[in-house]
């Protein structure tokens, strides 16, 4: 039929309506870069940014005031040296604490020999997983000698490497070396600075001499109070005023990597994956990288300004070594880069004669800045990137093992409207064969905003909803934020009001600000009673409506606090042990985090691991689940930027990471939207997540070809699965990312170094995401001498170094890495669940001399029974025309090993592709247990240089099997 | 996790049982497709390639089209069939065979068997229930079937009126439009008899009008001013739907503001340099009875006055969201023009020439509607014309 005119009419007016508010939206939107501070606007940053100039301006005329107290080296342990260290300027002793620790850790500790109060020290227990273990030693393998000077040297042996510590008193300096070789050094340029707590009436403040004008009778100079000394005891910014109670209580230090002239890391900042200088040079920016968890709203692209979380970690590497430095403190920190050439600058090239000639070769030189507590570093002395990642999650713990599902696509949006939508949306994704594992609830699902509850009218039968789900193997993913609205009658908040587990304000009472539901008070994490009864919340009988597929998303955690200065909390606020929000800002989300894993964990009678996505984050928060990037846009910049930041947070640890799809803000066009589908396949957490304000994008949704692209990407991502798990085992192992850069897996090729567009999925896999809006081809750079196939077509690619490879909508530019075994599975299903039984297609790609190599992991997916050795670790070799298996299981002869092994024996290989063989075989038989050798059928693809054989049916839990190609 | 007993190799220990007499997920009519020949050898149905009959169902997809694993999840495209005894028999895609799901379309659990998970056989319930639902699907389809015959009934009757209307239209046009002519013939004899002499000044106090343009700009200009500080500052976090509204309207609205805003600035001026102009040589009628002092004083032009201030009035409307068209008098200026007694009979014939005129347009509009409507798309047998002018509006979704 026809519509009536004035139907019309009203109809054209909405749309018209619509491509207003679409066309206000993309003009209006941008950061606003004035809620934030720069560090001209931090009075520490400002104070020790000054310091660092006037270092800088008195050249060689100055010297750091800190020195070393002669007598005072004591060696407390074997792998403990303590010494007192001196402020000549200002009398103030501070205590020195090096730790020698297992892995090739190094830990150096400054803090106040006799405060007027005690400093924040206490969040170790939470960022580290435990006490750090101290170096095994014996007196051959660790000395340490003191020179007639005073200088201090600790030697640490191990195999050929010798390691060196070396602590210089006159003024006090620390380097780290490696064979002799200067690797890192500690106040190397004398920006060492440590403001000693102190009473008002007590504050000197640093004066500077100015000449008196109009004066010329007086020759004389005044002094006056340095202009960036305002702020010390009282600090305005915007509306709000911090009365800073404690008044100065920075701390900063400059630390050297020498000779590196790339360093990585210091998540989460939308910038280059290869750190930007801070202070002059090409590109540069102009203020330093700032790590203080905040909802930016926007965010800009390419700044150094801070986003959601914090990881004060930085690894530098350069051809033949990598080493990395751990600047715990969870207080606001800024961190000054500046590269220079080496003969230019380092003291330590100056001083040590046997150093190696390094001329020209650049050094980076950083300056961390943090607010308050004390200075507690440690040093991985690599030699590569993965070590230095194995050393730094040997101490704040390696990334857990997540369920199994949520390695799957996640459908999220902001919001799905009600339980009738939910369940219309799930249906959709198996009426279009697209597979996906959860779906995801926004804000909107709550009660006016009162976490824990249901808004009835629109979730009548949660529990009904999720059986639904939980039918076809599916989750659901709910949010609970950290601010609790202050309503009467809302459980939570009473309970939390009546046992004071809320921050408080300076005079006692619980803070309140505004968040989502309005008015709020924010849960106190830092109070163990406060984490304890937050957990219990999760359990069923609490959290009424849910059930075991149910799983938690943690936003908004920064604390994010509408009406609070930088959108956050005032730092002048108290937590738990009376101790201001300033000086553990960043811990909170790691709190908060933790606290929500812990209940989702502890609600079943047998622990199921949990799945917790949290936004804040902060060194540790690996261990707690997964990280996404935050409020991203739909456009290409951002999804360019989705690569190094996914990189870079991989490199403080957070590997469990990944950016919305495809893109939060704004509607994104259908390519946009394919080319992100097709990145994430190949970053580590893949939710499609949209504003409210945007047009619905499930993937189904999307016009043709397009969808069809799509899916396509959505069943590459689902045949990943048994790869990409593996590689999280490994990560829970050994704190590797499972997004890697180039320079991690080709730590040789200096012109990688600083690639970013480009990356590694395990070492087996390249991927150059395509980010260019129209683009049919794109630049990949393939290096290494080993050969490259195509993972679409699987035909070795005959080249090296950068080159221009086709690359139309619907073709992702992926590539086997040859001499490496990628486990596949290749069944077309609905989630990942369904998935538990398939059968196995194993893609080898040969090196040069016929070699692979590959892994399998296989456990229950749910779990923490792998824990105790119900999981399969299969290593499949091909060499000399044979594959073969064997199990890498840490303790295959275990009885739960054993008994899952026996369990999953049918878990079969259905299919072989070996790619880059150049001559047909005659003939492909297995053997199993060495008996019966039956013939195998198989196809040979000439063009493609490839073998598929047909399966050959042998079990990838019970190895013994080979498989000849004649 | 609950230990399983997976069970892949039982599926092919049933598939070679039944092989003999039914293949697995294969319905009965197409169980002759399904044969070997006499080498062994079988044809894959899209005739792609020849397989060894063996290889049928043996959990590996051989086949392009899927067709050699109808039992198995092997093929990315096949299909499974499920008998579904005591209920209808269905297809479903060969993903969901053995994928831990007990599918609604497979109710006698038959798609289950590795051992995932037991899918028991519901069957008679859906039997049941879906006769019950068929039952009152039939209902709600005869109940359907009459209303629709009831519509149609209507709806033909109303066409039948429209088509009569239509034809009596268009007689009293033809007689309409022949009395015009006429009254044209004796219209222009009369405008010799007479001469017209120019429009006298409406009563109307353009400074008033004047001054009420400047407040109303500058009232828009004090909303747009507080409109552009709420953009500027309000709260992106707080997603206040209002606001956001409003920030939206506003941004349409200012688009087209300044240029209109400079064009009524650039018509006052204009405005001010006719006046200037004419204030030299003044030369409207000065017997005008109804001439205001003010205008006369001013030495106005008030008909271009008027229509100024009538075009610039119209021009906010334009802009500004219909909620605030209220506040601005629209109307045209009453043309009060004396009725001038000089040429009367000119005058009558004026009159009932447009009286005539009229009634001719206004006929044309009536028989345009019916035209417009009679054109419509109402479907086969008009059974739509009910939802004529009627708007049907649903929120799904956002």
């Amino acid at each position: 039929m026809k519509w009536g005119q004035r139907c019309l009419s009203r109809l054209h007016v909405l749309i018209t309506i619509g491509l207003v508010f679409a066309l206000m939206t993309a003009t209006t939107l941008a950061m606003k870069k004035d809620d934030f501070k720069t560090c001209s606007q931090s009075g520490f940053c400002r104070r020790n940014r000054a310091y660092a100039d006037m270092v800088s301006e008195k050249g060689s005329s100055f010297q750091s005031p800190y020195t070393l107290v002669a007598d005072s080296v004591r060696t407390e342990a074997p792998s403990h040296i303590t010494a007192d260290i001196k402020n000549i300027d200002t009398n103030i002793f501070l205590t020195l604490d090096v730790y020698l620790l297992q892995d090739n850790t190094a830990r150096v500790r400054v803090n106040e020999k006799q405060p007027i109060k005690p400093r924040y020290d206490d969040h170790s227990q939470y960022t580290l997983q435990g006490e750090p273990v101290l170096r095994q030693t014996s007196d051959d393998l660790t000395q340490v000698e003191t020179s007639p000077e005073g200088v201090v040297t600790i030697v640490m042996k191990d195999d050929n490497t010798s390691r060196k510590i070396v602590m210089h008193p006159h003024p006090f300096r620390v380097e780290f070396l490696v064979n002799d070789t200067p690797l890192i050094s500690l106040n190397d340029r004398g920006l060492f600075n440590f403001e000693h707590l102190r009473t008002k009436e007590s504050h000197k403040p640093t004066m500077i001499r100015q000449d008196q004008e109009g004066d010329e009778e007086s020759s004389s100079v005044e002094e006056k109070e340095a202009p960036w000394e305002s702020g010390s005891w009282e600090e305005s910014f915007k509306t709000w005023t911090d009365p800073k109670p404690n008044g100065p209580e920075s701390i900063a230090m400059d630390i050297t990597f020498h000779d590196f002239g790339h360093v990585y890391g210091i998540p989460e900042h939308a910038s280059s994956l290869s750190l930007k200088e801070t202070r002059g040079g090409d590109n540069a920016y102009t203020d330093p990288y700032r790590l203080y968890n905040t909802d930016v709203f926007e965010y800009a692209l390419d700044s150094p300004t801070s986003l959601y979380g914090a990881v004060p970690l930085m690894v530098a590497h350069r051809v033949g070594q990598s080493a990395g430095v751990f600047w715990m403190n969870p207080s606001e920190t800024w961190i000054d880069i500046v590269k220079s050439k080496s003969e230019q600058q380092s003291s330590v090239q100056k001083v040590l004669s046997f150093g190696k000639k390094s001329q020209g070769k650049i050094s980076t030189q950083t300056h961390w800045i943090s607010e308050a507590g004390v200075i507690d570093l440690f040093v991985f002395f690599g030699p590569s990137t993965k070590d230095v990642l194995r050393q730094y999650t040997k101490l704040t713990g390696t990334p857990m093992l997540p369920q199994q599902f949520s390695l799957g696509y996640h459908q999220c949006r902001w919001n799905y409207i009600n339980q009738k939508d939910v369940l219309e949306v799930d249906s959709q994704f198996d009426e279009h064969d697209m597979p996906y594992d959860v779906i995801w609830l926004d804000i909107e699902y709550t009660d006016d905003r009162k976490y824990f509850t249901w808004e009835n009218s629109k979730f009548p039968e949660p529990i009904k909803m999720e059986q639904v789900l939980d039918s076809k193997g599916r989750k659901l993913v709910v949010i609970i934020d950290p601010h609790i609205k202050r309503a009467d009658k809302y459980r939570i908040c009473e309970e939390a009001k009546k046992d004071g587990l809320f921050v408080k304000k300076p005079d006692g009472d619980d803070y309140e600000a505004w968040c989502w539901p309005g008015q709020s008070s924010w849960v106190d994490f830092n109070s163990p009673e406060a984490r304890t009864w937050w957990k219990e919340q999760f359990k069923f009988n609490k959290f009424i409506g849910t059930q075991e597929n149910v799983h938690i998303w943690n936003d908004m955690n920064e604390p994010s606090i509408f009406n609070g200065p930088e959108i956050t909390m005032q730092k002048e606020m108290i937590h738990y042990g009376n101790w201001e929000h300033r000086v553990l800002h960043n811990l909170y989300s790691l709190l908060s985090f933790a606290s929500t894993a812990d209940g989702v964990r502890e609600r079943t009678s047998v622990e199921q691991r949990p799945f917790v996505l949290s936004r804040g984050f902060y060194a540790g928060a690996q261990r707690y689940g997964a990280i996404w990037t935050g409020d991203n846009m739909a456009n290409w910049e951002a999804l360019y930027y989705s690569n190094p930041m996914s990189l870079t947070n991989g490199m403080g640890g957070i590997v469990f990471t990944g950016a919305d799809v495809p893109g939060f803000f704004n509607n994104p066009t259908s390519e946009l939207l394919v080319r992100w589908y097709q990145a994430a396949v190949y970053q580590p957490f893949f939710r499609g997540h949209a504003h409210i304000d945007t047009k619905r994008r499930e993937p189904y949704l999307v016009p043709e070809p397009y969808r069809s692209m799509t899916l396509a990407a959505l069943r590459e991502r689902y045949a990943l699965l048994p790869y990409w798990y593996t590689l999280f085992y490994d990560a829970s192992r050994e704190g590797t990312p499972m997004m890697r850069p180039m320079f991690m897996e080709f730590p040789e090729d200096e012109s990688l170094f600083a690639t970013e567009d480009q990356f590694m999925v395990g070492s087996g896999i390249m991927v150059k995401p395509v980010t260019v809006e129209g683009a049919t081809e794109t630049d990949v750079y393939f290096t290494g001498d080993q050969p490259w196939y195509d993972a679409l077509t699987h035909a070795p690619v005959k080249l090296t170094g950068r080159h221009t490879v086709s690359a139309p909508l619907g073709k992702i530019p992926a590539y086997y890495r040859g001499g490496h075994i990628v486990p596949r599975r290749e069944r077309i299903r609905r989630s990942s669940h369904s998935m538990k039984l398939d059968p196995f297609t194993l893609v080898i790609a040969l090196d040069q001399q016929g070699h692979s190599k590959g892994t399998l992991y296989v456990d229950d997916g749910e779990t923490f029974d792998y824990g105790t050795g119900a999981y399969i670790h299969t290593q499949f070799s091909y060499s000399n025309g044979a594959l073969t298996c064997e199990s890498i299981h840490t303790d295959a002869e275990s009885k739960a090993a054993k008994q899952y092994a026996k369990e999953m024996e049918v878990l079969r290989i259905e299919r072989v592709h070996i790619l880059g063989v150049s001559k047909k075989p005659s003939a492909i038989h297995v053997e199993i247990d060495g008996t019966k050798k039956e013939s195998l059928a198989f196809e040979y693809d000439s063009t493609h240089a490839k073998i598929s054989i047909k399966d050959p049916k042998t079990s990838i839990a019970k190895c013994g099997w080979k498989i000849s190609v004649e | 996790m609950v230990p399983l007993r997976y069970t892949f190799p039982c599926i092919l220990a049933a598939v070679a049982l039944v092989q003999a007499s039914t293949l697995w997920g294969v319905a009965p009519e197409q169980q002759p497709l399904y044969s070997p020949h006499s080498d062994g050898q079988w044809e894959c149905l899209d005739k792609s390639k020849k397989i060894p009959f063996t290889a049928i169902n043996d959990d590996y997809c051989d086949c392009p089209d899927g067709s050699d694993e109808p039992g198995t999840s092997a093929c990315p495209n096949g299909l499974f069939y499920c008998h579904n005894e005591g209920h209808i028999p269905a297809y479903i895609k060969s993903y969901a065979v053995n994928d831990g799901v007990c599918d609604d379309a497979c109710c006698d659990g038959s798609d289950e068997t590795s051992g995932l998970i037991s899918c028991p056989n519901r069957c008679k319930s859906f039997a049941a229930e879906y006769a019950r639902e068929q039952a009152v699907l039939h209902k709600i389809h005869s109940a359907g079937i009459s209303a629709k015959r009831k519509l149609i009934q209507e709806a033909q009757e109303t066409v039948k009126h429209w088509q009569e209307e239509k034809a009596g239209l268009e007689d009293e046009l033809a007689i309409k439009r022949a009395e015009l002519s006429r009254q044209e013939d004796a219209m222009k004899y009369s405008s010799k008899k007479s001469s017209s002499k120019k429009a006298k000044c409406p009563p109307c106090n353009v400074a008033t009008l004047k001054d009420h343009i400047q407040t109303l700009e500058d009232e828009i200009d004090t909303l747009v001013t507080i409109l552009k500080d709420m953009k500027r500052d309000h709260n992106h976090n707080f997603h206040d739907m209002a606001v956001k509204a409003a920030i939206a309207g506003y941004d349409d609205f200012i688009d087209g503001y300044d240029e209109l805003k400079a064009d009524i600035d650039n018509d006052l001026l204009k405005y001010k340099e006719i006046e200037s102009d004419q204030s030299t040589f003044a030369n409207y009628e000065d017997d005008s009875e109804e001439a205001d002092q003010e205008i006369e004083q001013e030495q106005d032009t008030p008909e271009q006055a008027v229509s100024f201030v009538q075009t610039a009035l119209q021009k906010i409307a334009n802009v500004i969201p219909p909620d605030w068209r209220g506040l601005i008098p629209l109307e045209k200026a009453e043309n009060n023009d004396s009725v001038n007694n000089r040429g009367s009979a000119l005058e009558a014939a004026k009159k009932a020439h447009s009286q005539v005129n009229d009634e001719i347009q206004q006929a044309e509009r009536k028989l345009n509607t019916i035209n417009d409507d009679l054109s419509k798309d109402y479907g086969e047998h008009y059974e739509w014309l009910k939802l004529k002018d009627v708007c049907v509006e649903k929120n799904e979704g956002e």
